[in-house]
């Protein structure tokens, strides 16, 4: 029995929403820009927002069924929803708010939102205005608040997006210990790829109102399905090439007169057939010495061009020096310092056959551009 | 504040221009050309017989000029309007503003001090509390006007004055304090002594105090009220729309209209306008609104 | 000289002030002419305390606290839904009702004739059926009251009800409140202030309404007259005179201003409702 099974289809003026997931005990991310469907998801799972068609079910039980018309309203979905602007009933206090969708006589409800207040953290504020609490705080209030009603589903839309970085990386944990003790099933909508890598068990990443893949994170984040993923989710390097030889378990493609082996693919294509290559930035390794001295392929001598750096690490981009595409690299601070980078610019790059994912390159229509219609 | 923006200043200086136009303004009395004599005229009033002549030469050449107000009670609408327009006709350099209301109203405005050059009443108690006040003196009866009940034409529920107090009959009178309502309830109360109880019944069909006469007329006109007591010269312009049930002329005498120059020093224009209401001319136009002459 | 100057600024400050002064006398000077008039006239006491003042207070207050309660009572939902409505042509239905507001209340008086009066659309057939004529009655003043005051409360409960985040009823919806629930937990606590604002701007619309009550109820000591109509009928008699009228305008003051006094120390700006908007703001 899946906590969430989702299928949705609607139209809103130009804009067309085909979406198709589930979730079970796990935190599922819908990953995407901003107007890709994401929010409208979450309204959907909650009842504040009718589809055209689909069948949704929570725990278990159909709350939505296009064909037999069922259509629970959004009291009875028992769904803990966090709105990304929270929406704390300003004119009460933090234990009001958190016991507002609880049941039963008005002691029950604020013993209830008092244990889930100290639970969170928020001991001492039950009888603050929302008003009165930092950010933080009324994001942990938004959470009890939306857990107080015993839930076994919980959708997030955004909710660390007004917070600051250090503040977001607690409460991320806090999320997830939360969801293992509570055994719940979280929907997380972001834009923010390192938080939806951070926090997913599964991903679907959603463009222009449709999920272009769902998987397991490492599945999504290594093994795009097309190169729009790869793009959404900051893959680095997507190269299109022409397959020259399909060998035992292994493939070499020509991309721009540089020839690239690939093992084991998932899908062998015919020769001659054009295909897109996927390889994460971080995934490049820079050698020494001269590519003929390493190794029979998937070596290409390359000087930087641009390097970017962000705290953490640099992102480097290279030009080969013979044929080949343009290449990126991410490089974090203390091998970037280990390897002088600073004074070597000429690098043999080694782009590792395992590492590398073939694709079908993308129908003509639909190809890059990151085409966002309008906040949902 | 930091910035001054010049249309924001523009505005402020078109305010500050506009307040004080009307504060200048405000320092004159509306009617700019008060009427006061002219030189010539205050010499020839006062000239001797001997050069009688002469002085009615002087004023005929020396035609009226100037405006004037005229207050009248709220029956004479019609015919004043008429009375004002033949005198202008008469003396095109005059200009007669009328201000039409309840004698009460009118009264009590011009004891507060409303610019009124004369006063036309349509009772002797209104007049005398402007002559009491000393503001006019010598008022004279121009006109008289009897009251009727005016009943909406479509609606027969009364046909004779002694139906006033069958019960149901909502009745529509100006208020006490107003001649026509007054006149009215002269009336009923002198019916007491053939029917003995008949006023009070009649007041309890009361629905309605309106400020003035044209009021009531308006609200039978409209068949709101089954009756109203009103004046003959009203219910004849409204016509049709009106049935009138005539009060018995022992119980209602005509109701006399008394008119007086206010002011200490009247004016040429006022006192000739006075005149001419009390002509031929005048009173021929009075008659034509169905008033009788004094 | 330059705008940015400070002479410029001083010149503009000083024509601010002045401004603002001569504003301020304009308005107290009306209230100071009232309160002289009435410690110099000897009557004024007297008359406050007739029976035909009494009666006039007596039934402006309660028939203003009706019609105010009857627009609370038709007028909220209305409100409500003109606020989430995205329905065509809300535009003209919002100018509809703040027609009212616009016209002269004589034209709200004429149009109460034309519908409920003997001869008007529903008042004739309702005459002939039940023989019930609402002109002239106590009925007719509230009519009058609530078709000229009722706007400023549904105009107020509405911008008040655009102003809550809708978002907030969303979440109140599924932490399983109903409809109804969160209208009366969420929305009305929300809209609290500009409902009380509207609910005094209306009471005090139906207190002062005079055009379309003479018109449409007339005016009778004890049935029809109000404050308002009994302070223009004394005006016009001179045995009371400005005498009656400025002991009523006194005694209809003085009840206005104890009203809205008590209105301001019943709402206090609620700490908690500002903090919390001041901290939205911010972000």
């Amino acid at each position: 029995m899946s906590s969430l099974r989702y299928d949705a289809r609607m139209r809103l003026g130009t804009f067309e929403y085909d979406a198709a997931f589930e979730a079970d005990g796990e935190v599922v991310v819908l990953f995407g820009h901003s107007g890709a469907g994401k929010s409208l998801t979450l309204q959907a799972i909650a009842g504040l927002l009718t589809p055209a068609e689909g069948h949704i079910e929570i725990a278990g039980r159909t709350v939505f069924d296009r064909v037999s018309g069922i259509d629970v309203p959004p009291q009875q979905r028992n769904v803990g929803y966090v709105v990304q602007e929270l929406a704390l009933f300003p004119h009460m206090s933090v234990v009001e708010n958190v016991a507002f969708g609880v049941p039963g006589s008005r002691v029950e409800r604020h013993a209830r939102a008092r244990a889930l207040l100290d639970r969170l953290g928020l001991a001492g504020y039950e009888d603050r205005a929302p008003g009165s609490l930092s950010g933080g705080q009324r994001q942990r209030v938004a959470l009890a608040r939306a857990l107080a009603r015993d839930v076994p589903l919980l959708l997030l839309d955004e909710p660390f997006s007004a917070l600051d970085e250090s503040l977001r990386r607690t409460l991320r944990a806090e999320l997830l210990r939360l969801r293992a003790e509570l055994g719940l099933t979280v929907v997380f909508v972001t834009h923010d790829l390192r938080e939806a890598h951070l926090l997913a068990d599964r991903l679907a990443v959603f463009d222009r109102g449709k999920i272009l893949q769902f998987g397991r994170r490492e599945e999504v984040f290594h093994r795009p399905a097309s190169r729009r993923v790869a793009e959404l989710t900051g893959v680095g390097n997507v190269m299109s090439g022409r397959v020259l030889r399909r060998l035992e378990g292994v493939l070499e493609v020509d991309v721009s007169g540089l020839v690239l082996r690939v093992e084991d693919p998932e899908w062998r294509p015919a020769v001659g057939e054009g295909v897109e290559l996927a390889l994460r930035a971080e995934r490049v390794n820079l050698r020494r010495g001269a590519p003929e001295e390493l190794g029979a392929s998937n070596f290409v001598q390359a000087d930087v061009m641009e390097e970017h750096a962000y705290g953490a690490g640099f992102t480097l981009r290279f030009a080969p020096l013979g044929p080949g595409p343009s290449l990126e690299v991410d490089l974090p601070s203390r091998p970037y310092e280990v390897l002088g980078l600073q004074e070597r610019k000429r690098w043999t790059l080694e782009l590792p056959a395992e590492d590398l994912h073939v694709m079908r390159p993308a129908p003509p229509e639909e190809g890059g551009g990151s085409g966002v219609s309008g906040d949902r | 504040m930091k910035r001054f923006r010049p249309l924001w200043l523009l505005v402020l200086a078109a305010f500050a221009l506009f307040a004080l136009v009307s504060c200048s303004g405000d320092e004159e009395p509306e009617s700019s050309p008060t009427p006061t004599p002219t030189p010539t005229a205050t010499t020839t009033a006062t000239a001797d017989a001997t050069t009688a002549a002469t002085t009615e030469a002087t004023v005929t050449e020396e035609a009226l000029s100037g405006t004037i107000v005229v207050s009248a009670a709220s029956s004479l609408t019609d015919a004043f309007t008429e009375i004002a327009a033949a005198f202008q006709d008469a003396n095109p350099d005059t200009q007669i503003d009328l201000n039409f209301g309840s004698s009460s109203e009118l009264a009590s405005q011009i004891v507060e001090g409303a610019p009124a050059e004369v006063f036309a009443s349509a009772n002797d108690a209104q007049m005398a509390v402007v002559v009491d006040a000393g503001l006019a003196s010598d008022p004279q009866t121009f006109a008289r006007n009897r009251i009727v009940v005016a009943a909406p034409a479509d609606n027969d529920l009364v046909q004779a004055f002694e139906d006033l107090a069958e019960p149901g009959v909502r009745l529509v009178l100006a208020g006490e304090e107003v001649p026509v309502g007054d006149y009215a309830r002269q009336a009923f109360a002198n019916a007491d002594a053939a029917t003995p109880g008949f006023s009070e019944a009649v007041l309890a069909n009361l629905v309605s105090e309106e400020a003035n006469v044209r009021a009531v007329l308006t609200k039978v006109e409209l068949g709101e009220a089954d009756a109203g007591v009103v004046y003959g010269t009203d219910a004849a312009i409204s016509g049709d729309a009106v049935r009138v049930v005539d009060i018995p002329e022992d119980l209602a005498p005509p109701a006399s209209y008394p008119i007086a120059v206010v002011g200490d020093e009247p004016s040429d224009v006022a006192q000739a306008f006075v005149a001419f209401v009390l002509s031929e001319d005048g009173q021929a136009i009075l008659a034509s609104f169905g008033f009788s002459a004094p | 000289m330059g705008l940015r100057s400070p002479r410029a600024d001083l010149v503009g400050l000083v024509l601010l002030a002045g401004l603002g002064g001569l504003f301020a006398i304009f308005f107290v000077l009306p209230f100071l002419g009232l309160g002289e008039r009435a410690a110099s006239d000897g009557r004024v006491w007297e008359l406050a305390t007739s029976e035909a003042v009494r009666r006039a207070l007596t039934l402006s207050l309660w028939t203003s606290l009706l019609s105010t309660l009857l627009a609370v009572i038709f007028g909220t939902p209305v409100a409500y839904w003109l606020s989430r409505t995205r329905v065509r042509g809300r535009a003209l239905l919002e100018a509809a009702v703040d027609l009212p507001i616009v016209l002269p209340p004589t034209v709200a008086g004429v149009a109460l004739l034309t519908a409920f009066g003997a001869r008007g659309l529903v008042g004739e057939p309702l005459a002939e059926m039940t023989g019930i004529r609402l002109t002239f009655t106590a009925t007719a003043v509230v009519m009058a009251q609530l078709l000229v005051a009722a706007p400023f409360y549904v105009r107020a409960a509405r911008s008040g009800f655009a102003a809550v985040d809708p978002q907030l009823e969303r979440v109140a919806y599924t932490l399983g409140a109903s409809r109804v629930e969160t209208f009366l937990r969420i929305t009305v606590p929300q809209a609290r202030g500009a409902l009380l604002a509207g609910i005094v701007l209306c009471w005090a619309r139906a207190l002062g309404e005079l055009g379309a009550t003479l018109i449409f109820a007339g005016s009778l000591e004890g049935r029809t007259r109000t404050m308002p109509l009994a302070i223009i009928d004394a005006f016009e008699r001179t045995s009371l005179g400005l005498s009656g009228a400025v002991s009523m305008s006194l005694i209809l003051l003085v009840v206005a201003f104890v009203v809205l006094v008590l209105f301001r120390l019943a709402t206090p700006d609620a700490p908690d409702a500002t903090a919390a908007r001041a901290t939205q703001a911010d972000r």
